[in-house]
């Protein structure tokens, strides 16, 4: 009766393997700032997002909201790292 | 998954481990990704059948028009794994309703006329749900002639889950010869609008093919004649009241 794996699904199953792909590289790095990770998971939203595009108006609608709070928390992690390089 | 990301995110903040953070982190994410995602509704394919079954579904409705036919659909039961109930449309309503007999169910004759009075004719058609039924006894692996209501009651959720049919549970009430069934968040809603929209006698006569499928199942179940005493939706939440005409109570 299903029409097979729908496009959401390839989305949350695809940023899943990516966000515990991260975990798992940055940690093997010695990586111990969270903000990079959190970093990381937002370009990998944004990436996904792209690769399985289009979707539904509806989705889009709320992946938009959920991307631009992620742009202002990636805006947020860069200004904090650039204010560092200058003090 | 929300939960398990921040008790796993709390977790890793305490112990100061920021890996096990940030894969706290990361479950809250999908979680929030999951919890902000649309309700499922009907995919490209199903929508291509609903579209294909409208037209069949408006046709009975003027057949119902034209043949100016004011009464409920009786729901005749059947037995067996597979068989699907009819529902016969009497020309004239009667008290005690007209319980047609069973070998019915075997007919593939629309136009009937089993005795003189004009109660006692009527159309004889495949229910718009039926084939509902049959797929809900393939999926659940049984013969819904031989379960209780209780059983019923406690698998038809989980049925119309695995169909696509609704998201949620489905609550299903009997008190005496009543049963009502609750369906929330229909997967098909824009069908269930539109047939009341523009198929108005078919939805309150023989029902949507949700509600049909809900009265072949119960009179396939109780084994007595069904009828439809009250259907309404809201938008996602279908609420059914059924009349089980039971032949000595009537």
């Amino acid at each position: 009766m299903t029409s097979g794996i729908q496009k959401i699904e390839v989305f949350l199953i695809s940023y899943a393997c990516l966000i515990v792909s991260t975990v798992v590289v940055l940690s093997y790095l010695n990586v111990g700032q969270v903000d990079i990770y959190v970093a990381g998971f937002a370009i990998e939203y944004f990436i996904v997002i792209l690769a399985t595009a289009p979707y539904t108006p509806e989705e889009s609608r709320r992946q938009r909201l959920i991307g631009i709070i992620f742009l202002i928390i990636f805006t947020g992690i860069v200004i904090e790292r650039v204010l560092q390089l200058l003090m | 998954m929300l939960v398990l990301g921040a008790l796993v995110g709390v977790f890793g903040y305490f112990i100061g481990i920021i890996p096990i953070l940030a894969l706290g982190l990361g479950s809250l994410l999908l979680g929030v990704i999951i919890l902000s995602l649309p309700e499922p509704t009907a995919s490209k394919t199903s929508r291509l059948i609903i579209l294909s079954s409208l037209p069949s579904l408006l046709d009975i409705d003027a057949l119902i028009e034209d043949l100016d036919i004011g009464s409920r659909g009786i729901y005749i039961p059947v037995s067996g794994f597979g068989n699907v109930p009819k529902v016969l449309l009497p020309i004239k309503e009667s008290t005690p309703p007209l319980l047609p007999p069973a070998r019915l169910t075997r007919s593939r004759r629309v136009f009937l006329t089993l005795g003189r009075s004009e109660n006692e004719r009527g159309i004889l058609l495949n229910p718009p749900g039926g084939e509902v039924v049959s797929a809900l006894e393939n999926l659940l692996q049984v013969d819904l002639s031989t379960i209780k209501m209780d059983e019923f009651a406690a698998r038809i959720g989980f049925g119309f889950e695995t169909l696509n049919i609704s998201s949620r549970a489905v609550a299903l009430e009997s008190v005496g010869t009543t049963v009502r069934v609750d369906v929330r968040s229909l997967s098909i809603a824009d069908l269930e609008e539109r047939l009341r929209s523009e198929a108005p006698r078919l939805v309150a006569q023989i029902g949507s093919p949700v509600t049909s499928a809900i009265a072949a199942a119960i009179s396939k179940v109780t084994g007595n004649h069904v009828r439809i005493n009250d259907s309404n939706f809201d938008g996602s939440r279908l609420r059914v009241s059924l009349e089980v005409l039971e032949s000595g109570s009537v």
